[in-house]
């Protein structure tokens, strides 16, 4: 069941162009699974005027976090909030990752702050591997606590921080045919990941967890729409967040 | 109390959602009481399935959407077989208006009659306005002899309905013409085209170059249409464009709209329809 509830920020932290917010959504927090995401009013105003997405980063108890890449005009709105101060936020929304698949330990791959959804997913698995990579080490996000719960592998394009490369260049040592892969991550990463996936001789099992632009969240718009293999196209809010990596074409 | 009625159908306040807002009416379950509004209003249905249009489909602007979604719907077809096995709309406490967009204008009589036969559906929505489709460039109300010819036609079925136009058009001539060609009421209006371009590739950014823009920037402009057409009509005004606050809604009641529909902001706030007619309903015991 999908709730709108006005929630108060319980801690708002800036790290480089990373931003957490830790809200008390009681509500939410109760029903929210790692993959789902919820969709918050930046504003009071009506600029910027859609709700942003964000992938549920962490629960406890009460509380929801959510990591945000502070990027545009709703994402600095709400670094200028503080504690203290009330946000609307409307979720769960989207469905919940898939659990891998039994025999075959989870890989994560992240693409900056395309981890976000990962920590809380990791949470509830065993110490996961997880390949986060950016383009320098200033877009990756707070690592403490994706090094509490994951086997963390970094990589950076320019090696500022980690191995130099890309996320492909360190999924290379992995046999993908013993593992269920969940990656997040920009544009660009699906795109070299689908490439990367269909040069494998069998497929491997991997989900894309998306972020795209978002109009309402919860399927009435019909303005996240992703195209799909068949000529058809999939609803990222709905259908998704998540999907298996060849049910979409990016 | 005011009285709210449409042709024979009584509406238990003015404040409607506007079509290709509201989803098919069960994306809102939960999420605002049906029950407080007046009617909702259920996405577009077109005679055959359409997938919509590829992606990008929407950018927000200061204020304001840009939409490109291009009628994505399940088609005639199997909306009425889903209404006659499921009767999804039975759950819902509140006048159901069913908007309708032909392909050709002998379309909207076979719809609607089609419609009325499945039940469950208290008005109808003629969308003679979306300027989305290609479908030869033009939309049927960019011709006023066409919108007279839908409407009479349909106002043959004696079943309430409404004539949703778009503001891109002769809105005036064409409201004058659907009231003498017998339509119950007027929605004022469709989405305003308008246009966005991606600096880096120096094209267009939506596929269909133009898209429709709504939200609370319009706001103004449709409230001077409202106003003007009903300078020129008798029939109920159902105002819609950027309405997003139970001040916004008094404003185009003031403009001389009788009813008041809620579009974009329901993609903000599901539940800013119930909130209106909570805020208009303290305006109108006063009046």
């Amino acid at each position: 069941m999908i709730i709108k509830e006005y929630t108060e920020i319980l801690e708002s932290t800036i790290a480089g162009t990373y931003l957490t917010l830790r809200l008390n959504a009681p509500k939410i927090a109760a029903s929210a699974l790692p993959g789902q995401f919820v969709n918050i009013r930046t504003g009071d105003g009506f600029d910027p005027l859609l709700r942003r997405p964000f992938g549920v980063y962490d629960r406890s108890g009460d509380t929801i976090s959510v990591m945000v890449l502070l990027r545009g005009r709703g994402t600095r709105a709400l670094a200028e909030k503080n504690a203290g101060d009330t946000i609307s936020v409307l979720g769960p929304l989207g469905n919940p990752f898939p659990a891998p698949h039994p025999g075959k330990p989870p890989l994560l791959i992240a693409g900056g702050v395309g981890a976000a959804p990962f920590l809380y997913f990791a949470r509830g698995l065993s110490k996961p591997k997880m390949i986060l990579g950016a383009r320098d080490r200033l877009l990756l996000p707070p690592l403490e606590s994706f090094m509490s719960a994951c086997e963390l592998m970094i990589s950076t394009d320019d090696g500022s921080k980690g191995s130099r490369g890309t996320v492909i260049d360190v999924l290379k040592q992995f046999d993908l045919s013993a593992h269920t892969v969940y990656a997040c991550g920009p544009k660009g990463m699906f795109a070299a990941l689908s490439e990367y996936f269909s040069a494998q001789p069998v497929s491997p099992l991997a989900y894309f967890s998306l972020e795209t632009y978002m109009g309402c969240g919860f399927g009435a718009c019909k303005g996240c729409s992703v195209p799909a293999p068949d000529g058809g196209l999939k609803l990222c809010c709905t259908d998704g967040p998540t999907f298996l990596w060849s049910e979409v074409m990016l | 109390m005011k009285n709210f009625t449409i042709h024979t159908l009584g509406f238990r306040n003015p404040v409607l959602t506007a079509s290709g807002t509201f989803g098919m009416g069960g994306e809102f379950d939960g999420l605002t009481d049906y029950s407080k509004l007046g009617g909702i209003t259920l996405k577009t249905v077109t005679p055959r399935p359409r997938s919509g249009n590829q992606p990008p489909r929407i950018l927000e602007t200061p204020c304001g959407l840009l939409n490109s979604i291009g009628l994505e719907n399940p088609g005639m077809d199997e909306v009425i077989r889903i209404i006659k096995s499921e009767h999804p709309f039975r759950a819902y406490d509140t006048n159901i208006v069913f908007s309708i967009a032909g392909e050709t204008a002998d379309d909207f009589t076979r719809m609607a009659d089609a419609v009325i036969g499945a039940g469950d559906i208290d008005m109808l929505e003629l969308n003679l306005s979306c300027p989305n489709i290609h479908a030869g460039g033009a939309t049927f109300d960019s011709d006023c002899a066409n919108v007279r010819a839908i409407v009479s036609s349909v106002a043959r079925l004696d079943f309430p309905f409404t004539v949703k136009l778009s503001p891109n058009q002769d809105i005036l001539g064409n409201s004058i013409a659907a009231e003498d060609a017998g339509a119950h009421a007027l929605t004022i209006s469709n989405t305003f085209l308008g246009m966005a371009f991606d600096r880096k590739t120096g094209e267009p950014y939506f596929r269909n170059k133009v898209a429709g823009f709504s939200g609370p920037a319009v706001k103004p402009m449709a409230l001077y249409n409202v106003y003007r057409v009903a300078q020129k009509v008798k029939i109920p005004i159902i105002a819609s464009g950027g309405a997003a606050s139970a001040g916004d809604a008094i404003e185009f009641l003031l403009a001389g709209a009788s009813f008041i529909s809620i579009g974009t902001m329901n993609f903000v706030e599901p539940d800013i329809a119930e909130t209106v007619a909570d805020g208009l309903a303290e305006y109108l015991r006063e009046k």
